[in-house]
């Protein structure tokens, strides 16, 4: 067994001794040290980042980046007090330039197209299950008075209609995070039986 | 305490050792259920298939460590298919731990005698999210100057004719959703919608409905989602691997699973008609 085998085993037990003994010790280490070697890499990753983007083409002369440096540096201002505010212009371009840019495609994405796509032929079930679908779960959020009237009133059966299909949405959704997790329980008990105590290999 | 009494107050601990009996045993003696490959599945496959020899094609590990158990065998299929039909491979990734899931991934491709650098290349992290990826998609240079091994990209013989996302057949996001950078959406809204070109989103169950509607709208090529899409595309290529061989304990773990759902159910309706006299 070499040391890779051996560490993964001993932290798989360790995880797994939350089961049987909920908040212990053991669990506690093995809990720290995966969020620890996490945060360290992501430290380095970034580390290359900043010097591959920033101080590499500094050095060679590109001083356009120093405008991107100096903003990036700017943020740390908020930990000033009296210059605080300086971190306001980095954080105006970070938020405006992120607007700009998912709106660029989430108008089409997000709208338009799923509109379209929802205009389909009543020529099939699926397409009327759809249709029933998406139209009871829209009066489902209607909450202005005027139309509250109507979608808590005569038209009430369709509101509940919405409510159920939010219901097996919620319930598919909820059905494949448990198909994940249990994906990584397989992967794991397959390490031990396989690898570690080598049955069924 | 009667046995529907103590349906209800099952400890938690017993239903963790009966899932992991019933997880074991189809794990040392496989049952080999059959499985449908879905329509889903066979439409990324069918696109794959029908790229010509010599693609260039990208492939996105947007996943750390903790979703490989699910996400692994996914990216493995689809890269044993990439290298297949002899495209040129891309790798990259838009969170820290990205890259090193694609060496780990393409580490056996070049056991198999694949080159470093002529037939696949990992691109390494690009920072930035959504504004990271935007750049990307205009001019990959803007954003990586390197490869994963610190090599500058521009002495890397595949690099050569490559500039930006519309120079790729095809690009896949192997995504564990929510946690990185470069979700699902920002990809579909950054690169299928805006430039056009092809795009699979190959993702963890749980983020699989929640992403069908851009199938659904014809905005992605194709859906690839949670550990069965992997087994599935294993049977496509006539391959069956670590997808395939993990989903009889999958089937196992849920029969598990519905059956304390329906023996807690009974016991609550039965012990709730004892309460109320004339029954439920």
């Amino acid at each position: 067994m070499d040391a890779a085998t051996v560490v993964s085993t001993i932290f798989t037990l360790a995880l797994f001794s939350f089961i049987f003994w909920k908040d212990n010790p053991i669990y506690n280490i093995a809990e720290h040290v995966f969020v620890a070697v996490g945060a360290g890499h992501a430290v380095v990753a970034s580390y290359f980042v900043l010097k591959g983007s920033g101080w590499d083409p500094l050095v060679k002369g590109e001083t356009g980046v120093l405008i991107p440096i100096i903003l990036g540096l700017l943020l740390f201002a908020r930990y000033v007090k009296g210059i605080a505010w300086l971190t306001r212009p980095s954080v105006a371009i970070v938020v405006a330039c992120g607007a700009g840019l998912s709106l660029r495609g989430s108008i089409r994405a997000d709208f338009l197209d799923q509109i379209r796509a929802s205009f389909l032929p009543l020529v099939n079930i699926n397409n009327v299950i759809f249709i029933l679908g998406v139209v009871s779960v829209i009066m489902y959020f209607f909450f202005t008075n005027h139309y509250t009237k109507y979608t808590r009133g005569r038209l009430g059966f369709l509101t509940t209609t919405g409510e159920y299909f939010m219901m097996v949405a919620f319930g598919a959704s909820f059905g494949q995070a448990c198909m994940g997790r249990l994906s990584t329980l397989i992967d794991k008990i397959s390490f031990m039986l396989k690898i570690v105590l080598r049955i069924g290999a | 305490m009667n046995f529907w009494n103590r349906m209800q107050n099952v400890d938690a601990r017993a239903i963790y050792i009966f899932m992991m009996v019933a997880i074991a045993i189809p794990l040392v003696k496989p049952i080999g259920l059959p499985m449908r490959i879905m329509p889903t599945t066979l439409q990324v496959y069918d696109f794959i298939e029908k790229l010509p020899a010599g693609s260039k094609v990208y492939i996105s590990f947007d996943y750390g460590p903790g979703q490989g158990p699910e996400l692994n065998p996914m990216s493995t299929a689809v890269l044993n298919h990439f290298f297949r039909k002899g495209f040129k491979v891309y790798a990259m990734a838009s969170i820290t731990e990205g890259p090193m899931v694609a060496q780990q991934m393409l580490a056996p491709f070049e056991k198999q005698g694949k080159v470093y650098g002529k037939d696949f290349i990992n691109l390494g992290f690009f920072a930035g999210g959504e504004a990271g990826l935007t750049a990307l998609c205009q001019d990959i240079r803007k954003v990586i100057g390197r490869d994963f091994k610190g090599i500058p990209i521009d002495q890397i013989e595949m690099m050569k004719d490559v500039n930006k996302i519309t120079d790729f057949a095809l690009g896949v996001t192997v995504n564990s959703g929510p946690g990185g950078y470069g979700t699902p959406e920002v990809w579909v809204r950054q690169v299928p919608i805006v430039y056009k070109t092809p795009f699979v989103l190959a993702l963890n169950a749980v983020m699989t409905p929640s992403s069908l509607p851009f199938l659904q709208a014809k905005q992605i090529t194709g859906l690839l989602g949670g550990l069965r899409a992997a087994a599935e595309y294993e049977l496509c290529l006539k391959q069956p691997g670590a997808g395939a061989a993990l989903m009889d304990a999958q089937s196992a773990a849920h029969v598990v699973m519905i059956v304390f759902i329906i023996l807690g159910n009974i016991a609550y309706f039965s012990l709730r008609s004892k309460r109320k006299p004339g029954g439920i």
